[in-house]
C-alpha cells in the first residue's frame, strides 16, 4: 500500500519532466498541421484564436497545472490534431498496444526462459555456443532493422505473411487473419526481448548449478530434469523476475519502434505523431498510461518476489 | 527498360503465383492449428485470405489475360507513364467471380498526415482532399491539362462578359448518398453558408454582392446568390472576378446538403456528425468509416449521376512511406500515390506494378529572407541562383526525373522571355563582386530534414554556393520546428528552403505568397506593385489581357527572384497492373479519383 501511494508523486514527477520537454522542444502544434499553402492564406487571428480554444496562449507552468487539474477530474483534455477527447483517443489505441506486447511477452517468456535453462544447464555445449551467438545477434540489432527485413523476407519476398497492419481492412473480423497480422511484429519484440531473457536466465541457472545444495540434491540421486527444474530453476527466479520486471517498459520503447514499423495503430503510434505534431495533450496521455505500467509491472514484480521467495516480506 | 515483353511478365507473374497461393495456405493452415481453431472455421476463413481453391485455375487463366476494356487509354497528360501500361488485354474475372462474392476492393495508399474533419470547412490535408473527391461533386472540375473546366453538378454555365456574373445550370438527375434529390438550394445553402464559419479559411465567396452585410448579420440572405428556378443559380459579383469557374474545381467548394446541415448552426459544423463520422455527398462513392490511423472505407454508391462506380469498395489506408512500398510491392495495396522519387529505380523492377513519374505541381524552392539586408540586393539572389547547378542535381539525384523552373513562380514561368538562369558560377562571382558582397559570415540555410531528399540536396548546394565564394551554414531541422523558424523567428536563418504548393496549377495560385503588407507571409519581400497586379488580373474578364498582367507579373518575379523555384521532382505513382478501366493519372494527385467510377479492377 505504502508502494502504490509512493507511486503518485513518481507519477506526477514524470508528466512534469515530459511536459516541459514537449514544451521546450522548437515548433509550434497549431501551424506544423495546416498544408503551408493554406497556412498562407489564413489570418494571424484565425491562428491566434485556434491558439487559444486549445488554451495553448498560456504559459508552460500554467499550462502544465491546468492539466493536473483536469487529470484529477478525468479530463484528459483534447487532441490538437484530431479535437477529439484524449480519452477517446487513449481506448482506441490501448487495445492493439495491450495486444502487442502481451504477445511479445508471451513469445519472449516462452522462448527466453527454456532456452536460457537449456543453455546453462548444457554449458559449452554446441547447443549452448549456438544460442549464444543467436540471443547476441538480436541484443546487438536494433529493432527497426530486424523489423524491416522481417517485412521483407516473410512480406515481400516469401508472401507467408502480411507486411503489415492490424487486420486485412475491408473483409469481416476474423481471428485468423488477426493473428497472421500479429505474427510478425509480436515475434520480432518477442524475439528482441527473448534474448536478453536468455542471457540472464544462462546465468542465472549456472549461478545456481554451482552451490553445494546442487551437489546435495544430485547425490541424493535424484534425477537431473527434477533437480534443474525443481531445485534450480526456483532458485534462478529471483533474479530473472528483476530482469522481466525491467523488460516491461523495454517492451514498451521497443512497441513504439514495432508499431511505426508494422502500422500497428496503437500507443506507440500516437506517441510519435503526437511528438512530431507538439500535440501537447496526446502525448501527455500516452506518457500517463506508459508510466502507470511501468509502476505497476514494479509492483507486480515486487509481488512476484514474495510468492518465488518465501522469505521476502513487504509490511 | 523496365518494360519487360508482355509474354515475360506474364510468365513470371505465372510462375510467382503458383508458389505464392500455395504458400499462403499452407500458412493459413498452420496457424489454424497453432490457434486450434477448428477445421471447419479455418477453412471458412481461408477462403478470403487466400483464393486458394482456384489457385491453379488463376496461374493457368492470367497468360491468357484480359479482354475487359480498351485498358487505360495511356496517360493523356504530359504524364511519362514510363512503365506504359501496355493494353494487356487484361481477361474477364468471370471464373473467379463468384468466389469473391463481395465483390471488388481497391485499397490505396495516400502518404501524409489526415485530419479526420469530413466537412470543409477545416480542410488542412492532401489526405483530406482525396477523401472528399470520393464522396463530394463541385459544380465544375479541370480536366487533365488542368485549365480547361469541365462538368461536374453543373452541366453547363454562362458567364457575363464582365465576369461579375455566373449562372450555373445544373444537373437534375443528381442524388445524395441518403436518397435525396440534389436542387440548386444546396448550391445557394452551401456558398452562403460559408460565409458564416467561424472556421473557414478565408471563404471564396467574400466578393459577393451583399456578403459583408450577410455575414454581419443585417440580413439573412445573400443578396449576391440568386435561385433562378430549381436547377439555376445565379452568383453575382460586386467587381469582376476571372477566375471564379476554375477556383470550383477545389475540394474546398465541394457542395453540401442542406437538408442535413441546415440545422446545425455555423460554429457547431466542426463537432457535427457530419464532419465526424457520417458525411452526405453526392460523389461516386459512400462513406462508410474511418477507423483512427488505420483506414477509411468507401463503398460504391449505385445511384451516382455518372453512373456506378464499377469497383464495389475501397479502403485507403494511411502508412508510412516504408510500409507502403512493402505493400504496394507485395500486393497488399493496389495504389500508391507520391512514393519518394528516388525508388523508382527499385519499384521498376517489380513486375506487378505499373510505375508513374508524372511533373508534380508542386516544387522546391530557395525563400530569401529579405529581412536580413545582405539578401535585399537583387544581385546577391540572382547570383546565389545562378551558383546552383539545378540540371546536374537533378541528374544526380533524380536521374533527370524532374522539371527545372526559372526565377518566376511555377505557372507564371512559362513565358519565352524569361531569364531561364542557367548554371553560371562566372556570372554569380561578377554579380557579387558588383554588389560588394559581404562574405564575413556564412549565410544559414534552413530545411526541414525530414523531407525525403531534402538532406541529400542542400549540402550538394552549400558546396556549388562555396565554389563562387559563398560559406553556408546548413540548418536542418524536423518539420514541425522548421515550419516555426520560418514563421517566427525571422532573425535566424537567411534562406529558407521549401517543398510543395499548387501554384503550378495556375497563374493566379502564386498570388497568397506576395503580401508587402504582411512581411512574415512573404519573408520580407515588399512589392506592392506586384499585390497589385494579381488583384488587377483578377478582376480583368479578357483573357488576353490577364495573361499580359501575368506576364508582366511574371516578369517582375523572375527579374528579383525573391523566391526562386529550383525544379519540379516528378511525382511518383505505383499502380498495380489490375487496375484498369478509365483509370489514369492526373498530374495534380489531389484530383486523381476525379473519375473514380470508370475504374476497374481485375480479380
Amino acid at each position: 500500500m505504502r508502494r502504490l501511494l509512493i507511486s503518485v508523486p513518481v507519477l506526477i514527477g514524470i508528466t512534469a519532466i515530459a511536459f516541459a520537454a514537449l514544451s521546450l522542444a522548437p515548433g509550434d502544434p497549431i501551424t506544423s498541421r495546416i498544408d503551408p499553402g493554406l497556412l498562407a492564406r489564413m489570418d494571424p487571428a484565425q491562428i491566434e484564436a485556434q491558439r487559444r480554444e486549445l488554451g495553448l496562449d498560456q504559459p508552460v507552468p500554467i499550462r502544465y497545472l491546468r492539466w493536473l487539474a483536469g487529470l484529477s477530474h478525468g479530463q484528459l483534455g483534447y487532441s490538437v490534431a484530431t479535437r477529439r477527447s484524449i480519452g477517446d483517443e487513449l481506448a482506441l489505441r490501448l487495445p492493439a498496444t495491450l495486444q502487442l506486447m502481451g504477445a511479445a511477452l508471451i513469445i519472449g517468456l516462452a522462448v527466453g526462459l527454456p532456452f536460457g535453462i537449456l543453455s546453462g544447464a548444457k554449458q559449452y555445449s554446441r547447443l549452448d555456443y549456438g544460442l549464444t551467438a543467436f540471443s547476441m545477434a538480436l541484443i546487438s540489432a536494433p529493432t527497426f532493422f530486424v523489423g524491416l527485413a522481417g517485412i521483407y523476407v516473410f512480406g515481400v519476398y516469401l508472401h507467408l505473411l502480411p507486411t503489415a497492419d492490424i487486420a486485412t481492412f475491408g473483409e469481416p473480423f476474423s481471428i485468423l487473419d488477426r493473428l497472421r497480422h500479429l505474427l510478425l511484429p509480436a515475434s520480432i519484440l518477442g524475439f528482441a526481448n527473448a534474448a536478453p531473457l536468455m542471457r540472464y536466465t544462462r546465468a542465472g541457472v549456472l549461478e545456481v548449478l554451482r552451490r553445494e545444495y546442487m551437489t546435495t540434491a544430485r547425490a541424493k540421486g535424484l534425477l537431473p530434469s527434477v533437480v534443474l527444474i525443481r531445485h534450480a530453476l526456483r532458485n534462478a527466479l529471483l533474479p530473472i523476475i528483476t530482469v522481466v520486471g525491467l523488460l516491461l517498459p523495454e517492451l514498451v520503447a521497443g512497441a513504439v519502434v514495432t508499431e511505426q514499423i508494422f502500422a500497428w495503430p496503437g500507443m506507440g503510434t500516437l506517441a510519435v505523431r503526437a511528438a512530431s505534431d507538439r500535440d501537447p495533450a496526446s502525448l501527455m496521455g500516452v506518457v500517463l498510461v506508459v508510466g502507470v505500467g511501468v509502476l505497476l509491472s514494479n509492483l507486480l514484480a515486487d509481488i512476484a518476489y514474495a510468492v518465488a521467495d518465501p522469505r521476502i516480506r513487504y509490511t | 527498360m523496365g518494360n519487360m515483353s508482355d509474354a515475360s511478365w506474364v510468365a513470371a507473374a505465372g510462375r510467382a503465383d503458383g508458389p505464392r497461393a500455395e504458400f499462403t495456405r499452407r500458412t493459413v493452415l498452420r496457424l489454424a492449428g497453432l490457434a486450434g481453431v477448428v477445421a471447419l472455421a479455418s477453412a471458412c476463413q481461408a477462403a478470403p485470405a487466400a483464393p486458394a481453391p482456384t489457385a491453379a485455375a488463376p496461374a493457368a487463366a492470367k497468360p491468357t489475360t484480359p479482354p475487359a476494356a480498351p485498358t487505360v487509354a495511356p496517360a493523356p497528360t504530359p504524364a511519362t507513364a514510363t512503365a506504359a501500361p501496355a493494353p494487356v488485354p487484361t481477361q474477364a474475372p468471370a471464373a473467379q467471380a463468384p468466389a469473391a462474392a463481395a465483390g471488388t476492393t481497391l485499397r490505396f495508399v495516400w502518404l501524409g498526415d489526415i485530419t479526420p474533419i469530413w466537412h470543409p470547412v477545416k480542410w488542412e490535408t492532401f489526405s483530406q482532399s482525396t477523401i472528399f473527391v470520393n464522396i463530394f461533386n463541385t459544380l465544375a472540375k479541370t480536366d487533365t491539362d488542368l485549365h480547361t473546366v469541365i462538368p461536374d453538378l453543373a452541366e453547363r454555365w454562362e458567364v457575363s462578359p464582365d465576369a461579375k456574373t455566373y449562372t450555373y445550370f445544373l444537373r437534375k438527375n443528381v442524388k445524395w448518398h441518403d436518397g435525396q434529390p440534389f436542387t440548386g438550394r444546396d448550391v445557394v445553402f452551401t456558398f452562403s453558408r460559408d460565409l458564416l464559419n467561424p472556421n473557414q479559411v478565408k471563404s471564396r465567396f467574400e466578393g459577393i454582392k451583399g456578403a459583408d452585410d450577410f455575414k454581419n448579420g443585417k440580413t439573412d440572405k445573400l443578396a449576391g446568390i440568386e435561385l433562378v428556378d430549381d436547377f439555376t443559380v445565379r452568383i453575382s459579383f460586386d467587381g469582376p472576378d476571372a477566375n471564379f469557374l476554375v477556383d470550383q474545381r477545389d475540394q474546398r467548394n465541394v457542395i453540401l446538403p442542406e437538408h442535413i446541415l441546415k440545422d446545425v448552426k455555423p460554429d457547431q459544423v466542426l463537432n457535427s456528425d457530419f464532419a465526424v463520422k457520417s458525411p452526405i455527398g453526392t460523389g461516386p462513392y459512400k462513406f462508410v468509416q474511418y477507423v483512427t490511423d488505420q483506414f477509411a472505407e468507401f463503398e460504391a454508391f449505385p445511384d451516382y449521376f455518372k453512373g456506378k462506380p464499377k469497383i464495389d469498395h475501397m479502403i485507403m489506408k494511411r502508412l508510412a512511406a516504408n510500409v507502403a512500398e512493402a505493400q504496394v510491392e507485395s500486393g497488399e495495396v493496389d495504389l500508391v500515390l507520391r512514393l519518394n522519387p528516388i525508388e523508382y529505380e527499385r519499384l521498376s523492377k517489380v513486375a506487378s506494378l505499373n510505375l508513374f513519374s508524372v511533373p508534380s505541381p508542386g516544387h522546391t524552392s530557395l525563400i530569401f529572407n529579405l529581412t536580413q539586408p545582405r539578401l535585399q540586393d537583387k544581385r546577391v539572389r540572382q547570383a546565389i541562383y545562378y551558383a546552383i547547378d539545378r540540371k546536374g542535381i537533378i541528374q544526380a539525384l533524380f536521374n533527370g526525373r524532374a522539371t527545372p523552373r526559372n526565377g518566376a513562380p511555377p505557372g507564371l514561368d512559362g513565358y519565352s522571355d524569361l531569364n531561364p538562369y542557367d548554371y553560371d558560377p562566372d556570372k554569380a562571382k561578377a554579380l557579387l563582386k558588383e554588389a560588394n558582397f559581404d562574405n564575413s559570415t556564412p549565410l544559414r540555410l534552413a530545411y526541414d530534414q525530414t523531407f525525403p531528399s531534402f538532406p541529400q540536396i542542400w549540402p550538394i548546394a552549400q558546396q556549388q554556393l562555396k565554389a563562387v565564394g559563398i560559406e553556408i551554414t546548413l540548418i536542418g531541422e524536423d518539420s514541425t520546428a522548421h515550419i516555426n523558424r520560418s514563421q517566427k523567428q525571422l532573425d535566424t536563418f537567411d534562406i529558407d528552403t521549401g517543398y510543395g504548393g499548387s501554384q503550378a496549377l495556375g497563374p493566379s495560385e502564386s498570388s497568397i505568397y506576395f503580401d508587402c503588407k504582411r512581411l512574415e507571409r512573404s519573408e520580407g519581400y515588399a512589392n506592392c506593385q506586384v499585390d497589385d497586379l494579381f488583384v488587377k488580373a483578377r478582376g480583368t474578364g479578357d483573357p488576353k489581357a490577364r495573361d499580359d498582367i501575368y506576364h508582366q507579373i511574371a516578369k517582375i518575379l523572375n527579374d528579383e527572384v525573391p523566391r526562386p523555384a529550383l525544379w519540379s521532382p516528378n511525382d511518383l505513382h505505383a499502380a498495380s497492373k489490375k487496375l484498369g478501366g478509365g483509370f489514369q493519372i492526373y498530374p495534380d494527385p489531389k484530383e486523381q479519383f476525379t473519375k473514380v467510377e470508370t475504374w476497374t479492377l481485375a480479380a
